[in-house]
């Protein structure tokens, strides 16, 4: 009789191990000359964006000099983009999106309302009445 | 899987050291105070754990407790403090630690030196938005906040007992 082997789908669990940051690529946009940009421009020129740039060292950034009000791009191993569109916030709250959205997984926002997600088999396994001892079963 | 097998007292039997082997000749018992000094208490919990594979933990996070095995998510609904994505962080409030058939348990925590138990920050993010909405007595103006909270992903990475 052949042996089979039990087949078990791999799962990507990041984290367990290696951990590889999920947002990989930033894309910059400004304009040189719109009025919405002031913020993004103040960020660029006192060299705030190459201090974050410096400390992820695994993200890409890419500035675009481009027309139109300004906008950062996220660019995630799930193969998903999300544009934050920034017009007319100041430096400070450009930093604090840079931040934000570069620390998600790209994922949609899901609200989850147990607090551990687990692809394991419990441990204990599942609770059977039929396998209690006999002075410790379940009478009805 | 393990319900027929599982012990109806959990708790932790010391085991016998080699070198106490001699011992069996004689009529005499041993003290339970020698026994518990050389043997780790979770020796058995070791043994019963496959590895490694077959274990669980509870660990407390701000006083709330969170039942976990390796590579699970925890999902919190905050915003873990001075915490950055890619940061370990080794969680030393075990009060539980479970086999399919011991369970050892200390309610004010398991000496940490025992077990090491580590989570990964996976993801901060947020949750959907939602609106809430307030109403005061005798004011006709209904007031929406939006909400959209912050949320923290955790993935357990290492439970193994020492």
């Amino acid at each position: 009789m052949p042996i089979k082997a039990i087949p078990k789908i791999s799962l990507a669990r990041n984290g367990v191990g290696a951990f590889v940051a999920p947002c990989h690529r930033i894309t910059v946009q400004y304009c040189n000359w719109g009025g919405s940009s002031t913020g993004l421009r103040q960020v660029l020129s006192s060299g705030q964006l190459d201090h974050i740039a410096r400390q992820k060292k695994y993200t890409f950034f890419e500035v675009v000099k481009k027309s139109g009000h300004p906008s950062l791009t996220f660019h995630y191993n799930n193969d998903t983009t999300q544009v934050v569109d920034i017009a007319n916030l100041d430096s400070e709250k450009i930093v604090e999106k840079l931040e934000e959205y570069s620390q998600r997984s790209g994922n949609k926002l899901i609200k989850f309302n147990h607090k551990v997600m687990s692809n394991n088999d419990s441990v204990r396994g599942i609770w059977s009445p039929l396998h209690m001892p006999k002075g410790h079963r379940h009478k009805i | 899987m393990f319900a027929s097998i599982r012990s109806l007292r959990p708790c932790v039997v010391p085991r016998m050291l080699p070198r106490m082997l001699p011992r069996m000749y004689s009529t005499a018992t041993q003290s339970a105070a020698q026994a518990t000094t050389a043997v780790s208490p979770l020796s058995s919990l070791k043994i019963n754990s496959n590895g490694n594979q077959h274990l669980y933990a509870i660990f407390k996070l701000h006083n709330m407790p969170y039942l976990v095995t390796k590579g699970d998510l925890i999902y919190l609904n905050y915003k873990l403090k001075n915490a950055e994505i890619g940061d370990e962080l080794v969680l030393n409030d075990v009060t539980t630690l479970g086999s399919p058939s011991y369970t050892y348990t200390e309610p004010n925590g398991i000496d940490s030196s025992l077990y090491s138990l580590k989570a990964n920050v996976v993801e901060i993010t947020r949750e959907p938005k939602y609106q809430v909405t307030r109403t005061k007595q005798r004011q006709r103006r209904v007031k929406t906040f939006q909400v959209e909270n912050f949320q923290t992903v955790l993935r357990i990475n290492e439970l193994k007992i020492n």
